[in-house]
């Protein structure tokens, strides 16, 4: 589905379908080729889109801990190469692998395996959101340049969905964002500063005292 | 964008995400990783998409709007995402037609 609407966002920012085919096939990120596509066409650095995709995609860092431990063998090479298709489902679905013990199962190519698929799935999904939009005239394609946003906020529910926690940082630089842009500030300034707020706000946000338990004590 | 620059920038970008790919394990094994590097890095994403959704829903039109608060409520109640972004395509599709 996702594949589906970057095909169609891609379209509508203006990419070429073998610009957009290509960006899939060698980025394989959702969240990162959406956003990258939200600041396309303005006159921002590359760096800003540079720097967004490693802001945005700092979230494999913690999903590659998660694994550490987790995968074993000697065998660095596909080690790697299956770290190099790591998505969330992907990464989920092999660390609920690894704790249920089961032993029989070769976790490097599990992983390998289901990279490999989610990327063909990707692929085909973007393929087909480039060829849905041959159906439609260039005010339809245009409205639909809106799609990106609706895919990242579609992200960011399941993100607060899965984590309530983290709502309060994550407030803090919608509302940071809100103002720069009603400032009008540019767009390559919103982004760091945003996130510099929410991680202050992650950082200043007064922690829950824990209760105590007997086995603590 | 010329047509050097997209392929430039598409292929920086993989280089980015491929580094973090394996970024994250390659850390963790020479790394201790406390619970305070693993808080912010829970929140990082979160931030950076909130300072694009924001902006766009700022600059968006009345439809737009319409359509980005339907498919986050679709999300969160149904937690169907082709639901959820079948309904704002369809608004979206639906505002070219007036």
């Amino acid at each position: 589905m996702f594949g589906l609407m970057f095909g169609i966002a891609a379209t509508s920012t203006g990419l070429s379908r073998s610009e957009a085919l290509l960006m899939s096939a060698f980025v394989f990120s959702g969240s990162v080729q959406f956003a990258s596509l939200e600041v396309w066409n303005h006159t921002v650095p590359m760096t800003t889109i540079l720097i967004s995709s490693a802001l945005i995609s700092s979230r494999n860092i913690l999903l590659g801990l998660a694994l550490i431990g987790q995968i074993p063998g000697r065998d660095n090479f596909f080690r790697v190469l299956s770290m190099s298709f790591l998505t969330d489902p992907n990464a989920i679905a092999t660390l609920k692998l690894a704790q249920s013990g089961d032993t029989k199962t070769n976790l490097i190519a599990y992983m390998l395996g289901g990279g490999f698929i989610l990327h063909v799935s990707w692929m085909v999904g973007t393929f087909c959101g480039l060829v849905f939009t041959d159906f439609f005239d260039n005010d339809q394609i245009k409205a639909m340049g809106f799609s990106g946003v609706l895919v990242m906020s579609t992200l960011m529910v399941l993100f607060a969905k899965g984590n309530t926690e983290n709502a309060f940082p994550w407030i803090v630089s919608g509302v940071c964002a809100g103002a720069l842009t009603i400032y009008g500030a540019h767009a390559y300034l919103i982004m760091p500063v945003c996130v510099v707020a929410g991680v202050a706000a992650y950082l200043l946000k007064p922690t829950r005292n824990k209760p105590t338990t007997v086995e603590s004590e | 964008m010329n047509q050097d620059t997209v392929l430039l920038m598409i292929l920086l970008m993989s280089c980015v995400v491929l580094v973090t790919r394996i970024g994250g394990y390659a850390l963790g094994l020479g790394f201790q990783k406390t619970e305070k590097l693993r808080g912010i890095l829970e929140v990082l994403p979160g931030c950076a998409m909130m300072a694009l959704i924001v902006p766009g829903a700022i600059n968006g039109a009345l439809f737009e709007i319409i359509a980005l608060c339907l498919t986050s409520l679709t999300m969160w109640k149904t937690g169907s995402v082709a639901a959820a972004t079948l309904l704002g395509l369809g608004i979206l599709l639906g505002s070219s037609l007036i």
